[in-house]
This record gives structure tokens, C-alpha cells and sequence, in this order.
């Protein structure tokens, strides 16, 4: 089994673009048992923000357009629309 | 035990009726991939469940579906209380109407009353915890179905907020799941700080 | 009418504060040792409190352990689900 060392949590007190929301490599993983990464805090979205939103944390938010109602499906992935 | 706070988590203000859209919209009420069940599976299995971390995710999680039932339910209500009989019938929801006027009421976009067997509480931390997850991917999936067929950006708005929740859920139910197979795995190691 | 606008300016601010709460406090069910995010929840509980017994003082109760004036408020109206108790997001906002 591939040893992997996990990354260390990055203080806060880092420039912000060095602050890495999540684990990115999970250690000693074994068979038939799922991972989800940890999520680290790095920055906060300001209160009115993280309400709108429906979160605060910018490395959890997934913002969804919704999908044409005119197109097709096979449209969709012929045209490459994005989906977000 | 649990306290009521008289505000929604996310402001409904819907000005104009549609039936239409509350004969979907109403199945994260009553339906299988609803709030309804969400809160009664978290809550239920939280009886059981290890860890403390785990255990106050349940608790918690739980509590925060309750609200957005309350959510939808306001959603479901502000859609039909000022819809005329007309529209109501257009918007198919002559049945329901026949059942329950324009008051709210556990179902599923087709109908079909709230079941119990739409949830499961095994008593098994993995079993229940990978459960959760495929729960708020069920969730967030349908909220997306019905952002998809939305229009109105005072409907769009609160079902966008709900989906993001799922979104979250699902990373918090992630981390109790690492926290309970950690801990299953070597006990011995498990120190709490 | 500038009563109400203040009334619903301060409700935003307050549903905001607890979300922040309900949030931090979820990734703290599973980050028990944030330093940090404690002090950042923290915080938020006495803006959240702060923010509530101003509401209380001028416009009625909102929870359970609201001090109430004469005739019993818990019951006034109107309740959330209602359209006039919620407040409308300004485009500007995020």
C-alpha cells in the first residue's frame, strides 16, 4: 500500500493565498470505507454574504444557474455549456 | 429539547401565486428526498450514533431541517393562498385542493403522502452516516430539479439558499464519517483534546 | 412605515448573525479544536444577542425566552411563514 504523508494545516497567520481550505491528501486510506477531505477555514464570507449565499465559507460554495428550458439535452453537450 | 425562533433561517417573499410550481415545489415537504425525512432520519439516528462529534452532527444537522421545512412549507403556502380556484386547477393541484384547500400537507410531487420508509436509521454508525450522504445528494439534486423549472426569482432565490445546504451538509456528514471509521479503526488512538 | 424599515433592517441583521452561528457552530461539531473559530463563533452569539434585545425592546418577542409586554406578544402577528414578516435581499447586497 502507497504511503502518503498528509499536508500540514496552514496557519491563518499566512497570506491568504497560501491558506488551503482542505485537506488535499488523505493518509493511510484503506479499502471499502469512503473519504471526504477536511475542510480547513481560511477566510469567512461577511454575514448578508454567507446568507445569501447559504454559506459561509467560500471554499463551500457551489452556485447553480439552472438549465435552459428550451434546450435539449443533447444540445447542452454539443454547444458545451457551462453548467454552473 | 428545542427552542422556536419566529423568523425563517432564509426569507420567503413570494408576491405572486403559482400552483404550478407548489405541486413540485411541495415534495421537499412530504416527499421521499424531503425535509421532512431528512429531520426524522438525522434525528432518529443520533439515538445511536458515536462519537461526539458525530453525534452532535446528527443533533444539530437535524434541527437545521426542521427549519427548512418550515421553509418550504412557507413556500408551499405563499404559492397557493392568493392562487385563484383557476389557477389552481391549471396548475394541477385540483386533487390536492379536494384534500386539503389550500392548507399544507405531507406529500410528494405526485401525491403520495409521507412515508417512513423514505428514511432508515440502522442503528450502525457507517450504514447511517453514508445514508446522510446519499440523503443530501438526493436533496440537493431535487432542489435542483426544481430551480431548473423556476421562473420567478422570489421562488429561485430561497430553493438556491436550501441546495447550498445541502452542499454543506453533505462535507459536515463527510467529516463525522472520517471521525467514526477513525475511530472504530483504532480506539486507542482516538484522543479528544 | 420608518418603524417597519427599521424593523426589518434589524431582522436582517439578526437572521445573519444566527446564520453565521448555525454554520460555525456545524464545522465546529466536527472541528472541536479551532481555536479560532470558536473566538470567531463567539463573536457572533453577542452580536446575535445584542441585535435580538434591541428587536425585543422596540418590536415584540422572538424566541421562547423573550420578555413579553401587555397583552401576551408571543402571539402577535404576523408569523414567518407569512409574506409581511419577511424581509427582501437589495440587489446590492453581495
Amino acid at each position: 500500500m502507497k504511503q502518503t504523508e498528509t499536508k500540514k494545516n496552514i496557519p491563518q497567520n499566512l497570506a491568504m493565498s497560501k491558506c488551503i481550505p482542505q485537506e488535499t491528501v488523505i493518509e493511510n486510506v484503506r479499502l471499502a470505507a469512503a473519504y471526504v477531505p477536511y475542510q480547513y477555514i481560511c477566510t469567512l464570507f461577511t454575514p448578508f454574504e454567507a446568507l445569501r449565499r447559504g454559506t459561509a465559507f467560500p471554499e463551500l460554495y457551489s452556485p447553480y444557474k439552472g438549465e435552459d428550458k428550451k434546450c435539449r439535452p443533447y444540445q447542452l453537450e454539443t454547444s458545451k455549456k457551462e453548467r454552473i | 429539547m428545542w427552542t422556536y425562533d419566529k423568523f425563517l433561517e432564509y426569507p420567503v417573499k413570494i408576491k405572486t401565486p403559482n400552483p404550478e410550481m407548489a405541486k413540485i415545489i411541495i415534495t421537499q415537504y412530504g416527499g421521499p428526498d424531503g425535509e421532512l425525512g431528512a429531520s426524522l432520519r438525522y434525528l432518529s439516528q443520533r439515538f445511536s450514533m458515536i462519537t461526539p462529534q458525530a453525534i452532535a452532527t446528527c443533533n444539530d444537522i437535524g434541527t437545521e431541517e426542521l427549519a427548512h421545512l418550515e421553509m418550504v412549507g412557507a413556500m408551499v403556502r405563499q404559492l397557493m393562498k392568493n392562487a385563484t380556484l383557476e389557477e389552481i386547477q391549471k396548475g394541477g393541484m385540483g386533487g390536492y385542493y379536494a384534500d386539503h384547500g389550500r392548507g399544507i400537507y405531507p406529500v410528494s410531487a405526485s401525491g403520495v403522502p409521507f412515508d417512513a420508509s423514505y428514511i432508515q436509521s440502522k442503528g450502525d454508525p457507517i450504514v447511517d452516516l453514508t445514508e446522510n450522504l446519499a440523503a443530501e445528494q438526493k436533496a440537493r439534486a431535487t432542489y435542483e430539479y426544481l430551480i431548473n423549472m423556476a421562473d420567478d426569482p422570489d421562488v429561485i432565490e430561497p430553493l438556491k439558499f436550501l441546495r447550498e445546504r445541502e452542499v454543506v451538509h453533505y462535507q459536515r456528514f463527510g467529516e463525522a464519517l472520517r471521525i467514526v471509521q477513525d475511530y472504530l479503526k483504532e480506539p486507542h488512538l482516538f484522543i479528544m483534546h | 412605515m420608518k418603524n417597519e424599515m427599521n424593523k426589518m433592517e434589524l431582522l436582517k441583521q439578526i437572521s445573519a448573525a444566527k446564520f453565521m452561528m448555525e454554520d460555525l457552530s456545524l464545522f465546529l461539531n466536527t472541528h472541536p479544536t479551532d481555536r479560532e473559530t470558536i473566538v470567531e463563533y463567539n463573536y457572533y452569539v453577542k452580536e446575535w444577542r445584542d441585535l435580538k434585545e434591541n428587536y425585543e425592546m422596540n418590536f415584540g418577542m422572538l424566541s421562547d425566552d423573550s420578555l413579553s409586554c401587555y397583552p401576551w406578544q408571543w402571539i402577535s402577528e404576523p408569523w414567518p411563514w407569512e409574506n409581511e414578516a419577511n424581509f427582501k435581499f437589495e440587489k446590492e447586497e453581495s
